[in-house]
């Protein structure tokens, strides 16, 4: 294929085509070739928990302004972006690290909390799968321990399968959009021994509004074994850039920060990011937007007879009442792409919550292979 | 437990943190004028700015930046592949060229292992070893060059990388083919050499490494964007080798290290032969009348096959703060162990003109003439 002679217009296309392939697969999978996709605009993307809104107008403002320094290091800017965090969280300066992509930072703590060595990861099944890789690659021994029956983590055992090493929260987790209630977070993490590490991924916060639900970045300043993970590209829409970032005592965050190559986030991230945080109206317009998509697709789910694992974030975990593993090729060749197979949930079906119109599409297609 | 510290892996108590070109918000704040007055020739950037049709492509892309980017690189990857006569699977993205050092060190070193550098090398290998717990085994650089039979006199059976900067940085030094030759005829397989080579489009002659990736043997080339194409900010950089190695190296990283915009720019960049040739002949250019000034004013400075040149000031640190005052921001080198001199990248004509006669009156001021 002659992929150097390409007119404009073309990238925007091959963009689409890179991008949709990538989430074709599963997430942690290096395969060269994508799987072929037309990059028409008629693939509905429910794949990947992708924000359907983009990033604020002031994010795209910034980013346009700051090709100018687009041939300059980032590292300029970093403070900027760290002191607008801190701000944001209530917490001092130095108690930010910044990821390329939250991929970066739970990368970051397997490599500085995990090993043969060190201790093992302890993390939920099913889960966000990145950090077990990570924690394999490094030799460490990974511990699954299934959801309960209320699809929140199992924290007793959890805790007791760790001792050293690191344990990893998912909340609210993925793939199932459910949340481990505050009080069993907020009681287990007072009561996890210090060498024992507690990564809480709170990708998905924005989205979650059960009152059970709450950010543990509060209880940072009692616990020193405490990180919390973030990212912007949820809520924030900034998935493509890659911005992430952790809070955590200072002392933790100097023990990560050697494990990262310097000039980490790029310079459109760090414009970009910094702008999303001076617009109030993202995080709440992106809120509104997805109850109101969610409160559609989930009713008209109900409707037909297919129950959800109650969702808190921006994509809900269908019963599909039959093996899921057909259907989602089925929706793949009527242009939908939803979520893969989770093995620990084979019946199923993990759809991102897009535009109102795309689910739309999305029920029309599933009514189609479901009937 | 007194401090985290005890606990956390002794070798990062010795580590020193990399330290960037001095920023110039923070200079401008100091001297209390506008950012735009301020030069930077610190961080071996591109003078020209960023490649036009990169920019270009990378507004376009902006339009997508909620999606994911291509974790696998797939057209990236391809077009450099079919750019340097490899394949696909020759080729891994880097979060800059730096994350492919990283991965090296992730892939190949552990407590106990020796990574092989010279004196005077670019510092992100020295880093990266400690990390890894790996003892970094510096070569001494006679006239300031890699010494090669030295690196490879070094090797022990604890040896797991040599890193060959060519050109290196900061002292701009190049290795020639003959030399590079003789010492692949002679390093054991089981030792990785990585040749670093974020300079290497500005080398009129460049040596050919990229022949011992297709024999296979355990070279790793390491190339970025952030140079000749003026995409540092973005983070895009590449390592090629045989492709077991880059399977291995693979394995190492995050699944979308490298952003969307960077890989869409990147690509782009790779089309835009007028910037990467008037990149070049302005830094030659540059380098040409840079070069012709130290030797009026008596300055030793090593010949420079980069962006960039290191000149002998004397007093590095005095100088690198009294250019400052005059709105200048070299790089000091007492990191690299080299006190006496200063690494300044090469700007356009008038940045540099302005950097000669700012170095003029400092030196002045120094010397009873
Ligand atoms: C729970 C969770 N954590 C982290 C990530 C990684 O996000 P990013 O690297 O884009 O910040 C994801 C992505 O889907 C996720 O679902
Ligand atoms: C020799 C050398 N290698 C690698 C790099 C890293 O470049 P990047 O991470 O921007 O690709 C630099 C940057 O200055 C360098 O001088």
């Amino acid at each position: 294929m002659n992929t150097v002679s390409i007119s404009r217009r073309r990238f925007a296309q091959l963009l689409g085509a890179g991008a949709a392939a990538a989430v074709a697969k599963p997430a942690f999978s290096f395969a060269a070739e994508p799987i072929a996709q037309p990059a028409t605009t008629s693939v509905v993307r429910l794949s990947s928990n992708e924000n359907p809104y983009g990033p604020s107008s002031k994010a795209l403002k910034a980013m346009s302004d700051a090709f100018d320094l687009s041939c300059r290091y980032p590292d300029e800017h970093v403070d900027e972006l760290i002191q607008a965090l801190a701000k944001l969280n209530g917490v001092n300066r130095d108690q930010i690290l910044l990821g390329d992509g939250s991929g970066e930072i739970l990368k970051l703590c397997a490599e500085t909390f995990t090993g043969s060595t060190r201790g093992k990861l302890v993390a939920a099944d099913p889960t966000f799968e990145a950090i077990l890789n990570h924690a394999r690659v490094n030799g460490a021994e990974v511990v699954k321990v299934p959801l309960n029956r209320s699809f929140g983590h199992d924290l007793p055992k959890m805790m007791a399968a760790a001792k050293e090493g690191l344990i990893y929260i998912c909340n609210p987790n993925n793939p199932t959009a459910s949340i481990t209630p505050r009080n069993e977070v907020g009681e287990f993490i007072a009561k996890a021994p210090s060498q024992t590490m507690v990564l809480v991924d709170e990708a998905y916060y924005h989205y979650a509004d059960s009152p059970d639900y709450e950010s543990v970045i509060p209880l940072i300043k009692d616990h020193p074994n405490l990180i919390v993970a973030r990212t912007f590209s949820k809520i924030y829409g900034m998935a493509g850039l890659r911005c992430g970032y952790c809070v955590a005592q200072r002392e933790m965050i100097e023990r990560m920060r050697p494990h990262q190559p310097w000039d980490s986030v790029n310079i459109m991230a760090l414009a970009a990011a910094i702008a999303s945080l001076n617009d109030p109206d993202q995080v709440a317009n992106g809120k509104r937007l997805n109850t109101e998509a969610k409160t559609f697709v989930t009713s008209e789910l109900d409707a037909m007879g297919y129950k959800q694992i109650p969702s808190q974030a921006n994509f809900i975990m269908v019963d599909v009442k039959r093996p899921v593993a057909p259907l989602i090729q089925a929706l793949k060749q009527r242009n939908v792409q939803v979520g893969r197979l989770f093995p620990a949930l084979p019946n199923h079906m993990r759809v991102t919550i897009g535009k109102k119109t795309e689910m739309e599409s999305f029920l029309s297609a599933f009514r189609q292979i479901a009937a | 437990m007194q401090s985290l510290w005890d606990i956390a892996n002794p070798q990062l108590r010795e580590l020193s943190v990399y330290e960037p070109g001095k920023p110039i918000e923070e200079t401008a704040r100091e001297l209390n004028i506008d950012p735009r007055e301020i030069i930077k020739l610190a961080s071996n950037e591109n003078p020209l700015g960023s490649s036009p049709k990169a920019i270009e492509a990378m507004r376009v892309a902006l339009n997508d930046a909620q999606l994911y980017p291509d974790g696998g690189g797939f057209y990236l990857r391809n077009a450099l592949a079919s750019k340097l006569g490899v394949k696909c699977e020759n080729i891994i993205l880097g979060n800059g060229s730096n994350e492919v050092i990283e991965f090296l060190g992730h892939a190949f070193l552990k407590p106990g292992d020796e990574a092989i550098a010279s004196e005077h090398a670019f510092v992100a290998y020295k880093l990266i070893a400690a990390l890894f717990g790996a003892r970094t085994i510096e070569t001494p650089s006679p006239n300031y060059e890699h010494d090669l039979n030295a690196m490879l006199d070094a090797i022990t059976p604890k040896a797991r990388i040599v890193f060959i900067a060519n050109p290196n940085n900061p002292t701009g030094t190049l290795i020639s083919q003959d030399k590079i030759d003789k010492y692949m005829s002679r390093v054991p397989e089981n030792v990785v050499t990585v040749f670093d080579e974020a300079y290497y489009e500005f080398i009129d002659n460049p040596p050919d490494t990229l022949k011992y990736v297709r024999d296979r043997r355990n070279v790793v080339v390491l190339r970025t964007f952030s140079k000749i194409h003026g995409l540092a900010g973005t983070r895009v950089g590449y390592g090629i080798a045989h492709p077991e190695m880059i399977a291995v190296l693979q394995k190492t990283r995050q699944p979308f290290n490298v952003n969307s915009i960077a890989q869409i720019g990147a690509l782009a960049a790779l089309e835009d032969k007028a910037h990467e040739r008037e990149t070049k002949r302005l830094v030659d250019d540059g380098r040409s009348y840079l070069q012709e000034e130290f030797a009026e004013l008596k300055l030793a400075f090593i010949p420079s096959a980069g962006n960039f040149i290191m000149v002998n000031v004397g007093d590095g640190p005095a100088i690198f703060g009294k250019l400052l005052t005059r709105k200048i921001i070299v790089r000091p080198l007492k990191g690299y162990n080299l006190p006496e001199w200063v690494r300044i990248s090469i700007g356009t004509m008038t940045q540099n003109r302005k950097c000669i006669a700012a170095l003029k009156e400092v030196l002045s001021q120094d010397r009873p003439s």
